[in-house]
């Protein structure tokens, strides 16, 4: 049994534009004042096969009146931080960025990023919190401990939200936008505006996530 | 073996006959209650009549047949364990009277006579009457009364009349007066052990005048015999005075004068022939008995050896029947003290004395063994029914007495008496745990030698023996331990029972029979089958060949040793040899360094009478190897197909073989389960494998089945020579082959004489052409079935004589008749004429081509396989097919370097070159399996997770097929980077991890996610090639 929910909306609109944009956001009460602090917004980027040919950009992060503890760790094709925006790219095997933050209510940001795929291993996007230990939180991903999976396979990018198994964080939500007819209209539109295009994702529960 | 290894045997003889004599507990003496008296035709022991069938134990006094393969006297003194051997024998058989051979003597010193009559007195040798103060002494514990002949008619190695010289029969004599002082010494002597007088000895039934005299009617030798039988009497009064004749004409109507002498107790006589007016040995003895009945006790002294079992049983009923007192068998011999027995066959005789109680594990190897088992338990069937009782069981043996082993290859133990065969263990320490090497083992067919080689042990190990004796009536407790045994060296001994122990043999013949008096009855020996060619043997060794000692008989030419490393190549091995009698030991060492595997091993000997007896190859096994597989029966040219079975001596070995040429691996080849049906010409390699040794050398060996061909020499004169435009005669002539030859009376050009030749069985040969020269003859050419052979033959000379062309090479594809025409083409210009002289052709079989060889052995495989064909004989060529048929030398594929198999195929290849024959056909096949499943691959992106500091990889399987897919799938990680590993693989395949995805079944367009676990890679990414199979 499938521990997740998984949509492809805007796959019309994201082939047409082989770039994808997505606004993310997240519950984080529950890491407020948590003993396993402080936790780490954590991101990577990591090559499939093929060429160098992806990006991603992450922007217009909202804290939800939490703050930025601390600097950045980069590693890989990246740059940027938290205040200003991150950058990654698929120039080594593996790209990655933590950075420790004060939780808030929430967090969002904006996801964008293209979606180019020639080889038989498609390049990934993972999102997840690290704790005090620079441990992923628990979440219901098969292994990886990622809120967030956006795989770059050329027709989607698919991506796949998952909540953490003890409870305390939410899968990630991205906004629904109700059909793919209206979807491929925004698409269509985003080509034209040079805008970015959002997409919704179902997220699972803890409840139907659980083995 | 070398010789100081012998010397330690012999020592360690001594050692374990003194462990015996203090640890095995004897009953306290149990000395007989009367001297055995006689009235009138019967004798008593005590009131009780005393009737017996018992046997002859020829060599208690001598052994006479120490032969030994280094033994340098056949002669020698028996010890204590023999003597105690012969009389348990005697007593287990329900013999109760044991007959020796004669008292010895010679005229001269010797260490192994009890008297040397060259002097006067005669003078004793101690240690030789010793031997009977033991034999007595052991007589009386067991309660076996012993008569003993007193001089041999005719025996000049134990003493006989010659030996005291040539008045010995007349009284009064010089000689005389030897021979009744040395009675005197002897039945006055006092036993050393016992302290009786043997004259006051109740274990003695009685002194025999002597072993097949031969009194007839000659005044001086009867006059002799009551003389001889007054002086014993007059100074034993105790004991029978026996007279021992041979022919039952010796006594038949000539005996009153001494059934009256009051001096004479007993007659006996030996049945080897018959009263002349009878013709059965129980007949014979019906007439004895009836002419002595009433008068004196008669005894068969001798129940000749060569009786057939139904008249041995005829002989003792009549025995029982008409009265006779006693007989005894000729003869048993008793074990040796260094392993096995003495056996003893009379020359001419064809007959083999008895060895008890018989061995019935053996009995198939020869029939005459068979034959000693029936005569045992006839005689002691018989020797209990004379005194009423029913025969007993065997007493379960006693336990062996082991000998000390310094080495593997020989190990000998001291037999009890009753066993009939042996269980050998091993340990790796004192207190066990005890493996059996060896079970029924017979220990009679080992004549010469150590009785048993451990060919299982390792190379480097420590051992521990034990050796437990069985018969009928159940096992011993263990022997002795022996050891520990440090395994130096390996061995391996062939006493050619059979070639099984050999790797090739050719030209050899297996010669066993039960009386080898010419082998020193050495059981079984390996001669030369024909001396028209070369004869030899090979063997394969599990380790490198360090000496090779090879005992032969009637030796007069050296065999020859060479060793080689690849089994292709040989290299002399420099050899020196002892005499030991008829015997010869030939040995060589390998040279350091040389790693030879391989030991040829040839017959040189001018004659097939030639033996080699025993042959022992001592080598270094590589420590933690397992033993190379053996094949039986060994490689070698058989006429019909064989049942080839393989055997490793390494216990839980398992063997792979392959019959396509290729190197069978502890992987690949053909699991060994059974005996292989080699119906064709066929090279059979194999190795052995355990999981815990190092996989030992790869074995090999040529079957070639079908009778080869025979070379064919055909007479000119005697294949219808016709002539076609002139005559043709058959002419006389000495030196021509056969004395004829075949003349064409031609005179022009275009004649010719052709010739018929009888079927030819297929195969290729080189023929030649043997013609006879002279003035007027033409020249002509060759044809066989209308194809040119050869040039223009010129067979013009001045004088006449007889010059052989060799025409080249025919192949023929069926056994078939052929013609053969010689045809006029012109004539040297010194020629006078037109004749052809043609004498003789000859059709000589080639040699083969030996067979290709593939580089894969047969098997399933789940991708396309590159093969290789090879052939061992330089400049040949191979045809391969793909459709089931046979190659020929124009047909199938011309291989000309590797090539794919993608699908199942059975491939034929055959060997060719010019002038020999094709070689056999090798055959494989490659069985092509797709595994893959229908499943469509995708994979995921590799994230890493912090927590577990792994890398994920989620891949999902997808059915894309119309039909569920059911039951194992297995997903491979081909080509997985070097810079991690899959940490949740179940397994690996040919080195790549795989991971078991649980039991599915997925529908039509359903699919399965699993997440692969990777180390995390210190530096660079992660690459793999999945792939989906159903199995392994």
């Amino acid at each position: 049994m499938k521990t997740f929910l998984l949509t492809t909306i805007l796959a019309l609109a994201s082939t047409l534009a082989g770039h994808a944009s997505m606004l993310v956001s997240l519950d984080t009460t529950g890491l407020i004042g948590h003993p396993a602090g402080p936790f780490y917004i954590d991101f990577q980027f990591n090559d499939g096969t093929g060429a160098n040919d992806n990006f991603v950009n992450i922007t217009n992060i909202d804290l939800g009146g939490g703050t930025v503890l601390g600097p950045a760790a980069l590693f890989g094709g990246v740059s940027g931080d938290l205040l200003s925006g991150i950058s990654l790219t698929d120039s080594d095997p593996f790209n990655e960025f933590f950075q420790p933050f004060s939780p808030g209510t929430y967090l969002s940001f904006q996801l964008s990023m293209t979606n180019l795929f020639t080889g038989s291993v498609p390049d990934v996007f993972g999102f997840a919190i690290l704790d005090g230990n620079l441990s992923n939180l628990a979440t219901y991903s098969l292994g990886s401990d990622q809120l967030l999976i956006a795989t770059l396979d050329g027709t989607g990018p698919a991506v796949e939200t998952f909540a953490s198994v003890d409870g305390r964080v939410p899968a990630p939500r991205v906004p629904d936008t109700g059909n793919t007819l209206l979807l491929a209209t925004l698409a269509l539109g985003a080509l034209v505006m040079g805008r970015h295009v959002s997409r919704r994702s179902l997220a699972s529960t803890p409840g139907s996530a659980a083995p | 073996m070398n010789l100081p290894s012998s010397l330690s045997r012999t020592l360690s003889c001594a050692l374990v006959a003194t462990f015996l004599l203090s640890t095995v507990a004897r009953a306290e003496p149990a000395p007989f209650s009367h001297f055995v008296t006689r009235s009138s035709d019967k004798l008593f022991e005590g009131s009780a009549e005393l009737r017996f069938i018992s046997t002859n134990m020829p060599d208690v006094l001598q052994v006479i047949t120490n032969t030994g393969f280094e033994s340098t006297s056949a002669t020698r003194l028996p010890d204590t364990y023999e003597l105690r051997d012969a009389v348990q024998t005697v007593k287990q058989m329900g013999g109760q009277v044991m007959r020796t051979f004669t008292i010895t003597a010679q005229n001269g010193p010797s260490s192994v006579h009890m008297f040397n009559v060259a002097t006067y007195p005669v003078t004793p040798n101690e240690p030789a009457l010793q031997v009977l103060d033991r034999l007595l002494q052991i007589c009386n514990e067991e309660g076996i009364r012993v008569y003993l002949p007193l001089i041999a008619y005719s025996n000049t190695n134990r003493g006989d009349p010659s030996t005291y010289g040539p008045f010995f029969w007349t009284v009064g004599s010089t000689e005389n007066l030897k021979f009744k002082d040395m009675i005197s010494q002897l039945l006055n002597r006092t036993n050393t052990l016992t302290g009786l007088q043997y004259k006051n000895d109740k274990a003695i039934l009685g002194w025999q005048s002597g072993n097949e005299l031969v009194i007839g009617t000659d005044p001086g030798a009867r006059a002799w015999l009551h003389d001889l039988a007054a002086y014993v009497k007059g100074i034993d009064g105790n004991h029978l005075f026996l007279d021992g004749r041979n022919k039952p004409d010796d006594i038949y109507g000539l005996y009153d004068e001494f059934f009256a002498d009051p001096n004479i107790d007993v007659v006996c006589y030996h049945t080897y022939v018959n009263l002349t007016a009878y013709n059965t040995s129980a007949t014979t003895l019906q007439a004895m008995r009836l002419y002595s009945a009433g008068k004196m006790p008669l005894i068969v002294s001798e129940i000749a050896m060569y009786t057939t079992e139904a008249a041995l049983v005829t002989l003792l009923d009549q025995q029982i029947a008409n009265g006779t007192t006693g007989s005894n068998w000729w003869g048993h011999r008793f074990r040796n003290r260094e392993g096995g027995f003495y056996r003893h066959s009379d020359n001419g005789s064809l007959f083999e004395d008895l060895n008890w109680p018989g061995f019935p594990a053996s009995a198939a190897y020869l029939p005459e063994i068979q034959k000693a088992l029936n005569l045992q338990d006839i005689l002691a069937s018989h020797a209990y029914a004379i005194q009423g009782l029913a025969r007993p069981p065997l007493p379960v043996p006693a336990a062996p007495g082991l000998l000390s082993i310094a080495d593997v290859g020989h190990i000998s133990w001291e037999g009890p008496t009753g066993a009939q065969s042996y269980d050998i263990e091993r340990a790796p320490a004192p207190e066990g745990p005890w493996t059996r090497i060896k079970a029924d083992y017979p220990e009679h067919l080992v004549v010469a030698d150590a009785l048993f080689c451990d060919e299982t042990a390792d190379g480097g190990a420590s051992y521990y023996y034990r050796v437990i004796a069985k018969n009928t009536s159940g096992s011993s407790t263990p022997s002795n331990l022996a050891g520990p045994v440090n395994v130096g060296s390996n061995w391996l001994v062939d006493d050619f029972f059979d070639l099984s122990r050999t790797y090739a043999a050719t030209n050899v013949q297996i010669n066993k029979a039960y009386n080898h008096y010419n082998y020193s009855d050495d059981l079984a020996l390996l001669t030369r089958a024909s001396t028209s060619s070369a004869s030899e043997v090979v063997y394969c060794l599990d380790g490198l060949l360090t000496t090779v000692t090879a005992y032969l008989h009637q030796s007069t030419v050296a065999p020859s040793f060479s060793g080689s490393s690849d089994g292709i190549s040989y290299s002399p091995l420099a050899s020196s040899f002892l005499p030991f009698g008829s015997r010869k030991m030939y040995f060589a060492t390998a040279p350091s360094g040389a790693n030879y595997r391989y030991l040829k091993v040839g017959l040189n000997s001018p004659a097939t009478t030639e033996a080699v007896g025993r042959l022992e190859i001592e080598y270094a096994q590589p420590a933690g190897t397992v033993r190379a597989p053996r094949f039986s029966p060994s490689a070698g040219t058989y006429a019909s197909a064989q049942s080839v079975s393989l055997t490793s001596t390494t216990p839980g070995a398992s063997i792979r073989y392959t019959t396509n040429g290729s190197t069978p691996t502890a992987t690949a080849g053909t699991l060994y389960s059974g005996p292989i049906t080699v119906g064709a010409s066929t090279t059979l390699k194999a190795v052995a494998s355990r999981s815990d040794l190092s996989t030992g050398f790869v074995s090999t060996a040529n079957y070639t089945i079908g009778k080869p061909p025979q070379t064919m020499l055909l007479e000119a004169e005697n294949l219808s020579p016709i002539g076609v435009g002139a005559g043709v005669s058959v002419e006389t002539d000495g030196p021509a082959s056969a004395g004829k030859w075949s003349k064409l009376n031609g005179s022009a050009v275009g004649q010719y004489t052709e010739f018929t030749t009888p079927a030819i069985p297929a195969g290729t040969y080189a023929l030649s052409y043997r013609y006879k020269t002279g003035g007027p003859r033409a020249q002509h050419s060759f044809a066989l079935d209308g194809n040119l052979l050869g040039g223009t033959i010129d067979p013009y000379a001045p004088t006449s004589f007889y010059l052989t062309a060799e025409v080249g090479a025919v192949t023929f594809a069926t056994t078939d008749t052929h013609k053969i025409r010689l045809v006029v083409t012109g004539k040297n210009p010194a020629s006078s004429g037109y004749l052809i002289g043609s004498d003789a052709f000859t059709f000589t079989p080639q040699a083969a081509v030996a067979a290709p060889e593939f580089n894969l052995p047969e098997g399933t495989f789940h991708s396309p396989q590159t093969i290789r064909l090879n052939t061992p004989t330089p400049g040949a060529s191979i045809r391969y097919t793909l459709d089931g048929s046979t190659p020929g030398a124009a047909s199938g594929i011309l291989y000309t370097g590797p090539f794919t198999v993608g699908s199942t195929a059975t491939i034929k290849a055959v060997a060719f070159k010019a002038n020999l024959a094709e070689s056999a056909v090798t055959v494989s096949t490659y069985a092509i399996v797709d595994n893959t499943l229908p499943l469509t691959i995708t994979r995921g992106g590799y994230l890493l997770n912090r927590r577990t500091n792994q890398v994920t990889q989620l891949v999902t399987l997808k059915n894309t097929s119309a039909y569920p897919v059911t039951g194992s799938i297995l997903l491979i990680l081909e080509s997985l980077s070097g810079n991690t590993s899959l940490l949740n693989a179940t397994g690996t395949t040919s080195g790549d991890p795989y991971l078991d995805v649980p039991n599915v079944s997925l529908a039509p367009g359903s699919s399965v996610s699993v997440t692969l676990l990777f180390a995390n890679p210190a530096s660079g990414g992660i690459t793999c090639a999945p792939r989906v199979v159903s199995s392994l």
